[in-house]
């Protein structure tokens, strides 16, 4: 599929749950942001963003190496 | 005795497994496990069993509780399914192994004295390890010693707590919490170890990629979800269980996205489901301790089930690495639907059975008004949706084409796959099955409205960026640096460096030896040397005793003996 046709179906997914929730859920959070209409679409998104850029830029700063890091070329000899 | 204890049965089945040919192992295989879900079905709860031990002391092998009972129920479940998966598998002895590893886990959750408890606890150990070195190669055989060694460290860890806990002549498995001395941190440093609390769960992601195919379906199962179990039992409101949860299941969302082999990436999220379920121990309620019995009883049936599709595409196509796997799902149909159920499953959707146990630990925290918590372990849902719904999901299955032919699968991998593909849904759409038995009354509602709402407009706002970033998200061939690099490289070059100094000490004293015994053995040799030698002596004929070592070693050990008895008589 497209990259654009998957946006157009999840942002149609979206909109209709925002209608929902508008229309017919009764909010009862603990906390404020519960009673806020969307924040979940805003969290997910955000906090995916997040995770992609923060895990991409951790590990190629500091986390990944090459695959035989530790063999060094004895592991597979027995 | 109106049952049989439902590990001791299993463990029977493992012994026969190992003796039995063909058929009949097969047959014990699936008789065992079987045989044990009807033993669990058949325990009431508050029965107690017990055989005397040295000391006065009792072994209580057998106390149900309905805590106990619900992990007895999915422990022996999965043992049925991970030997039904594993039925085409001629190596005897990883049946033995397997079969040994699931009833000593049954034996841990049946336990009620410490000294049950670390039996099958060390059992559990030995057993699981020959499921990664029955894989058999090189670096099967180094995860697997690396595994051993730090299960025996915290074997030991633990042991050394029920030592002071027994000998303190408290030998019945209690809560410990808010207690803080000694044998609390020594039996919590062995639980965290099992429980791969970071940084002590290296051991999971360097070893669960390395077992069998057939292997890592049941080491994916049991030991984390046996430590969540005592967990649960013995630390139920430590605060500080709150937080290392919650970093747990951010920190294996955060090496899941940067993963490439398949059941590495695996691996890391039973880090991170885990967390969760750490989580909810933390916190205490009977909300979140339930919501971490159900999320164990969820996890057992959906990871396993990963770990099956996953296997099932290496034993077909060979490969383990995401970036040489793709485009499965036309040759591969069946095994991606099951996957994609257990990824649906694990990602928290409505109708499959995560949603309504994870959902369970999130409610808690808000409950428990604990903001961070409540927010921090949404953000790792998250990143599960993210990185095995949608990473895993579409790189294996969908995506680019590599053109792989894939072996033909034994039917009772379907069959495995199938049976754990319909409880996962099973659940989902009937939760009241599993709340009706979880140790504390549920009053919890997981299918309101605002909660699926929530769930879908979350996941569906993580879709739109996985796919915004879809060329990004493809991984590379690399490997990422964990708290095994800590025993793996410096810790290597230590050893190296004091094995090094420890032998250039044994060979300098034993040249040092070899000098003085050379310099002092012909005076004990030929006593006349004491003598002064004022002139030079006659030269006489050659006389072979005058030269002759032994006889000076025997005279000088002979002396020395003399003197150190002598001088033990005399001193003592």
């Amino acid at each position: 599929m497209s990259t654009k046709k998957v946006i157009t179906i999840a942002s149609l997914v979206i909109i209709i749950s925002l209608i929902v929730e508008a229309l017919f859920v009764d909010h009862h959070g603990e906390f404020w942001w519960q009673e806020l209409i969307g924040f979940d679409v805003i969290y997910g998104f955000l906090g995916c963003l997040v995770l992609i850029l923060g895990a991409k830029t951790f590990g190629k700063e500091f986390l990944q190496r090459s695959e035989d890091y530790y063999a060094g070329g004895e592991e597979d000899h027995d | 005795m109106t049952s049989l204890h439902p590990g001791l049965i299993i463990i029977l089945g493992a012994i026969l497994a190992g003796i039995l040919p063909g058929r009949l192992r097969q047959v014990t295989m699936v008789l065992a496990p079987a045989l044990a879900i009807f033993a669990v079905f058949n325990l009431e709860v508050n029965t107690v069993w017990t055989i005397p031990f040295i000391n006065n002391l009792e072994l209580t092998f057998l106390k149900v509780d309905r805590l106990a009972w619900v992990f007895s129920l999915i422990f022996s479940i999965m043992a049925l399914l991970g030997s039904i998966y594993s039925l085409h598998n001629e190596n005897k002895g990883e049946a033995t192994a397997s079969l040994l590893y699931a009833g000593s886990s049954l034996g841990v959750v049946f336990a009620g004295d410490w000294l049950t408890l670390i039996f099958f606890w060390e059992l559990m150990a030995v057993s699981s390890v020959f499921l990664i070195w029955y894989k058999g190669t090189a670096q099967s055989r180094k995860a697997g010693f690396r595994y051993i060694l730090m299960h025996l460290f915290g074997g030991n860890l633990l042991l050394a707590g029920i030592f002071l806990k027994v000998s303190a002549g408290q030998p019945e498995i209690v809560s410990l919490t808010g207690t803080g001395d000694a044998a609390f941190w020594l039996i919590l440093a062995g639980v965290a170890i099992n429980a791969a609390i970071p940084p002590l769960h290296s051991w999971l992601v360097d070893a669960y990629p390395e077992g069998t195919v057939t292997g890592s379906v049941f080491l994916s199962s049991f030991t984390t979800k046996v430590a969540v179990y005592c967990l649960i039992r013995i630390f139920p409101g430590t605060t500080m269980l709150l937080w290392l949860g919650t970093i747990m299941a951010l920190y294996g969302v955060v090496y899941a996205i940067l993963e490439n082999d398949v059941r590495r990436l695996l691996a890391y999220h039973i880090v991170s489901q885990v967390g969760f379920m750490v989580a909810g121990v933390g916190m205490g309620s009977e909300l979140s301790l339930n919501g971490s019995t159900a999320h164990a009883y969820s996890h057992i049936l959906y990871k396993s089930l990963l770990f099956m599709g996953a296997g099932a595409v290496i034993f077909a196509t060979g490969k383990r690495k995401l970036s040489e796997l793709g485009g499965l799902y036309k040759k591969m149909p069946w095994v991606t639907l099951f996957f994609a159920i257990a990824a649906f499953s694990i990602s928290g959707l409505p109708l499959f059975n995560g949603f309504i146990s994870k959902s369970m630990i999130i409610s808690a925290a808000g409950y428990e008004h604990l903001p961070a918590a409540e927010l921090l372990l949404y953000l790792a849902s998250i990143g599960t949706f993210l990185s095995i719904a949608l990473k895993l999901l579409y790189f294996m299955f969908f995506g680019e084409d590599k053109g792989l032919e894939p072996a033909k699968l034994p039917t009772n991998m379907y069959i495995a796959m199938a049976g754990g593909a319909f409880l996962c849904v099973l659940y989902g759409v009937a939760p009241n099955l599993l709340y009706n038995v979880l140790p504390y009354p549920v009053k919890y509602a997981p299918y309101a409205l605002y909660h699926i709402i929530d769930t879908v407009q979350l996941l569906t706002a993580a879709l739109i960026v996985f796919w915004i970033f879809l060329p990004k998200m493809a991984t590379k061939m690399m490997i990422s640096l964990d708290t095994d690099w800590f025993y793996r490289k410096p810790f290597k070059v230590l050893i190296h460096s004091l094995v090094a100094i420890v032998c250039w000490i044994r060979e300098y004293l034993a040249v040092q030896l070899m000098r003085a015994l050379k310099s002092t053995l012909p005076y004990f040799a030929n006593p006349v040397k004491w003598a002064a030698q004022t002139v030079e002596g006659p030269k006489h004929e050659y006389n072979e005793d005058r030269y002759r070592f032994p006889v000076g070693l025997t005279v000088m050990m002979s002396i020395v003996v003399f003197l150190v008895t002598f001088s033990y008589i005399l001193l003592a």
